[in-house]
């Protein structure tokens, strides 16, 4: 058995190497920068990966909403409708004329000096429906100011108090926002889904002397110039090529640690761009990364920052009426707690918090990353960039 | 042989009774000596290239086709042992309305019908017969009879006549041509053969159309046709001529594909699925362009590179995409500007690969859907590239073991087929397939390559007829080196060509010249090519023990009928 398991090793790391002298060969107009870290580190260790997932990282637990589920679709319009003053016939024939009637009703229920308006584009216009929020104690995310305050978590995974991540209070009791890990929310499943054939993947990279120990890595996160290719069941193929984009939007480098098989990343301002049917641009900033590289050659970690709200609300915004009566959100109720519960950034004159603190799930498949020289010249680190 | 001429017999009335043609009527005359000495259902492939050379590559085909019928390993073998079923004739009824109705639409008709008709709502006989006479050529592959031509015509100005539609005539005609037997079915006629009183020689338009099917995989040109007319063919001059003509066109391309998807049994991909669940990348699209990288293998080692056949067995050079550089785990991208998305890809040698057989092309067709089979890939090897025939299971054979792959006692194939193997009614056959399945265990049931199975470590040594091998490359050099892997083309090559197996004095013919020349030549496609359509022999036919006649209403042209 002892014999065995040195073959299964000495096999393994004739895998590794028969894997890393493929890469070596490459050839042609493209430069690979398979081994090489970016900006010329010397390197010897890349793993390389697509992302397959990347969502609002949640942990719904029973009694993690104890006031209670936010509102369905049905309840929330008999509210709208009564609020707009509609006699009870009236609301059970609007009910009855659901969907159809929630299109006409919900999207121009604002008002202002008596007027109907978008209560999307003017989220004030309606009253604060005083959205239900999470009120649990686990949550994933870092300890972004250095504090363990009431409303911080303790994070699952690592274990660590003090976790800020207040968006998932703000989103965390919505039922389509709801899961328990591994499981994928419902509808952000459909919302990162749909755009998976136009938008160009996102590619995570990480390099060091030596992956198998622990030590000094780097760590890119950078879009690709295509989307990823699927595979039957409809998730990333795994060991697919992807070309580094280099728009500077979307390319970010910073140092890490790894630590049994853990990674975890310094402070660094998160760039990316997206789909405007999931999420148009991410910036998210004092953030880092905990990933773990695990044995089965998949990634899985959390990505945590802060966000500016008023950008996390107009995603919401642009949804409009189809995620208040498809997805059963309350968008202008979400605009109010997002407000209410942002935690960072103070305005210097209104003392408001412009940004809140945010957790996201990243899921990734191995993938082979190239890097042209154009994008290798251009890799700078993007904390560096001017914006 | 006369149930299936008698099917045959019918199909043609039924062809001709729904174009209302008057082809079966018994007034055409016979030729002394004349013997129809084959008839090939034409491919799938064949017709949709027929239909392009004729008519242009925009003619959509609708409609699906008879399966063919694969039959001593070859497609091109079983194509002269089937007929066409009811069924069967509704597709090509529905295939030949369409064709004809484009081939006659405003789009095309400038381009399709050589004259403009003196009116578009009345009958041409001139121009009608015009077209009809040059298209009739290229589809039946030699030159309508008067009388043929005639009739057709005739179909022509009475549904002209009637719908007041020189087109929709036209097109009638068309239809008629392109469901009857004469087109559907590739017609071998023979005649005394001068130098050999005890065989018979292919006439002049025969040996064209043989010639044509196996070097373009399709009917023959203008050219090629005029040079059987004119008895080129009939002269070693000529024919060598038309050969290198042939061997040096592009179209040549089509005709080595088409052998080789052929001969690795392609169409299977078309039942072929793997395991979603355990192998979500193989898919439709992974499937043909696993196809497609071996062809492209073949057609650049064979014909670019003018190589060495045997080569197959050990090249590094092949062509991906990005989704097969995903099977092989390797990274691979293409320039923007590529139009196809294809790339030249050269394995290295730790990369493990052996040539075509370590191609996903042949390592997932001969997989289960849910893992790899060496027995299945090794009953492929000596098959398909040996020509070594490996007995039928028996019928009771209990494959539970062998298929359990969780079972923690046998973790790899090998011990897995070790213990079925213990049953003897098993070990003979698996002693000739395992060993050389084993080899490419490497290589899972999509192509991926993998050095554990179950966490333990994958043994690929074995041996072949007596030789030891290390790993799957050293397994191809043995069948590179292994003279059954060279007489198995030629014979697969010849077969191909005649549509049936080599008799026995044809086996003898062709290990004393044929297997010579392709040797001698450095084991080049064009060589073996170039040596089998040049010779007598390769057109010679053994004189037929039935010896009717032709049947007056299956008539070709014959000389002194069409001169």
């Amino acid at each position: 058995m002892g014999n065995t398991s040195k073959l299964v090793r000495l096999i393994t790391n004739i895998d590794l190497r028969r894997r890393l002298l493929l890469r070596s060969c490459l050839s042609g107009a493209v430069f690979v920068s398979l081994f090489s870290a970016p900006f010329g580190h010397a390197a010897a260790d890349t793993r390389s990966y697509v992302f397959s997932w990347f969502y609002m990282a949640t942990y719904s637990q029973d009694g993690d909403c104890p006031d209670g589920l936010n509102d369905s679709i049905e309840q929330h319009f008999r509210k709208v409708l009564a609020q707009l003053g509609k006699s009870q016939p009236e609301i059970e024939a609007l009910v009855k004329a659901i969907p159809g009637s929630m299109y006409v009703t919900l999207g121009d229920r604002g008002r202002i000096d008596g007027k109907p308006v978008s209560p999307y584009l003017y989220p004030t216009s309606v009253p604060d429906p005083q959205i239900k929020t999470l009120k649990g104690k686990v949550g994933y995310g870092f300890d972004l100011d250095g504090k363990d305050g009431p409303d911080d978590f303790v994070d699952p995974d690592s274990g660590a108090h003090g976790v800020d991540n207040q968006l998932y209070r703000v989103m965390g009791c919505f039922v389509p926002q709801r899961a328990f890990p591994p499981d994928r929310p419902g509808y952000p499943t459909a919302a990162w889904d749909m755009p998976r054939d136009a938008m160009p993947a996102w590619l995570l990279e990480v390099t060091g002397d030596d992956l198998s120990k622990d030590g000094d890595v780097t760590v890119g996160i950078y879009q690709a110039t295509a989307p990823v290719m699927r595979s039957t069941d409809g998730a990333p193929i795994p060991d697919t090529t992807f070309r580094v984009s280099g728009d500077r939007r979307s390319y970010n480098v910073v140092h890490g640690q790894l630590r049994n098989g853990v990674v975890t990343t310094e402070k660094f301002t998160f760039n990316m761009l997206g789909d405007v049917f999931y999420e148009p641009e991410f910036h998210i900033t004092d953030a880092r990364v905990r990933l773990a590289l695990k044995p089965d050659g998949t990634a899985r970690g959390i990505l945590g920052g802060y966000e500016d709200w008023r950008r996390i609300y107009s995603s919401y915004a642009s949804g409009g009426v189809f995620n208040e009566a498809v997805v059963s959100l309350d968008v202008p109720g979400i605009y109010y707690a997002l407000k209410r519960m942002a935690d960072a950034y103070p305005d210097s004159k209104t003392g408001e918090n412009a940004a809140i603190s945010a957790a996201y799930t990243i899921e990734a498949v191995p993938a082979f990353i190239v890097h042209d020289e154009k994008t290798a010249a251009a890799g700078v680190p993007t904390q560096n960039l001017p914006r | 042989m006369a149930k299936k001429f008698g099917i045959v017999l019918a199909f043609a009335l039924t062809a001709a009774g729904v174009a209302g043609s008057a082809l079966a009527s018994t007034d055409v005359p016979s030729v002394p000596g004349a013997r129809l000495v084959g008839m090939r259902r034409i491919t799938q492939d064949q017709y949709r290239q027929i239909i392009a050379d004729v008519f242009g590559k925009t003619i959509k085909l609708g409609g699906r086709f008879e399966p063919d019928q694969r039959d001593a390993g070859l497609l091109a073998v079983g194509a002269s042992q089937v007929s066409v079923t009811a069924s069967g004739f509704e597709q090509y009824d529905d295939m030949a309305r369409a064709i004809a109705a484009q081939v006659v639409d405003e789009q095309h008709r400038s381009v399709t019908v050589p004259c403009i008709p003196r009116s578009v709502q009345a009958t041409d006989d001139a121009c009608a017969g015009k077209f009809l006479g040059s298209v009739g050529r290229m589809l039946y592959r030699r030159p309508l009879s008067q009388r043929e031509l005639a009739a057709e015509v005739k179909i022509a100005s009475d549904v002209a006549d009637r719908l007041h539609d020189f087109y929709a005539g036209l097109s009638m005609a068309l239809t008629g041509m392109l469901e009857s037997a004469q087109f559907l079915f590739r017609q071998e006629v023979a005649t005394a053969d001068a130098g050999d009183p005890s065989h018979l020689a292919l006439d002049s338009y025969s040996k064209a159309t043989r010639l044509s099917f196996l070097l373009w995989n399709s009917g023959p040109d203008p050219l090629l046709l005029d040079a059987a007319e004119h008895g080129e063919l009939d002269t070693t001059a000529g024919l060598s001529k038309q050969v290198d003509r042939m061997l040096a066109s592009p179209r040549l391309v089509s005709g080595v594909r088409a052998f080789f998807a052929d001969m690795l049994g392609f169409t299977a991909f078309e039942g072929l699925a793997k395991d979603p669940v355990l192998y979500p990348k193989f898919s439709a699209r992974v499937a043909a362009d696993a196809q497609e990288q071996t062809l492209r293998t073949i057609v650049d080692l064979l014909l670019r590179q003018n190589g060495d056949y045997r080569d197959l067995f050990t090249t590094q050079t092949t062509f991906l995409t990005p989704l097969l550089g995903a099977i092989y785990k390797i990274p691979l991208t293409t320039p923007d500007d590529l139009p196809d998305g294809w790339v030249r890809y050269e394995f290295p040698q730790a990369a493990g690969q052996a040539g075509i057989i370590t191609q996903a092309s042949f390592v997932a067709l001969h997989s289960q859907p849910g893992r790899s089979s060496p027995t299945v890939r090794g009953k492929a090897l000596r098959e398909v590239l040996l020509c070594q025939k490996v007995p039928d299971p028996p019928g009771n054979v209990n494959f539970a073991l062998v298929q359990d792959t969780s079972n923690p006692a046998f973790k790899t194939a090998r011990q897995r087929l070790t213990a079925h193997r213990s049953e003897a009614t098993c070990a003979g056959c698996h002693k000739i397939m395992d060993p050389i399945g084993l080899a490419l265990e490497n290589f899972d049931t999509t192509g991926a390559f993998r050095s554990l199975e179950n966490g333990m470590p994958i043994d690929v040594s074995g041996e072949i007829d007596g030789l030891k091998f290390a790993n799957a490359q050293e397994l191809g050099k043995a069948i590179r080196d292994n003279p059954a892997a060279t007489a198995c083309i030629v014979n697969r090559m010849y077969s191909y060509g005649i549509g049936r197996s080599a008799t026995k004095e044809e086996s003898s013919w062709i290990h004393t010249n044929l297997s010579k020349d392709f040797a001698s030549g450095g084991y080049g496609i064009k060589v073996l090519l170039r040596a089998m359509a040049t010779s007598d022999q390769f057109y010679r036919v053994t004189k037929p023990e039935i010896r009717a006649e032709i049947p007056t209403s299956l008539r070709v042209a014959f000389e002194g009928e069409h001169k």
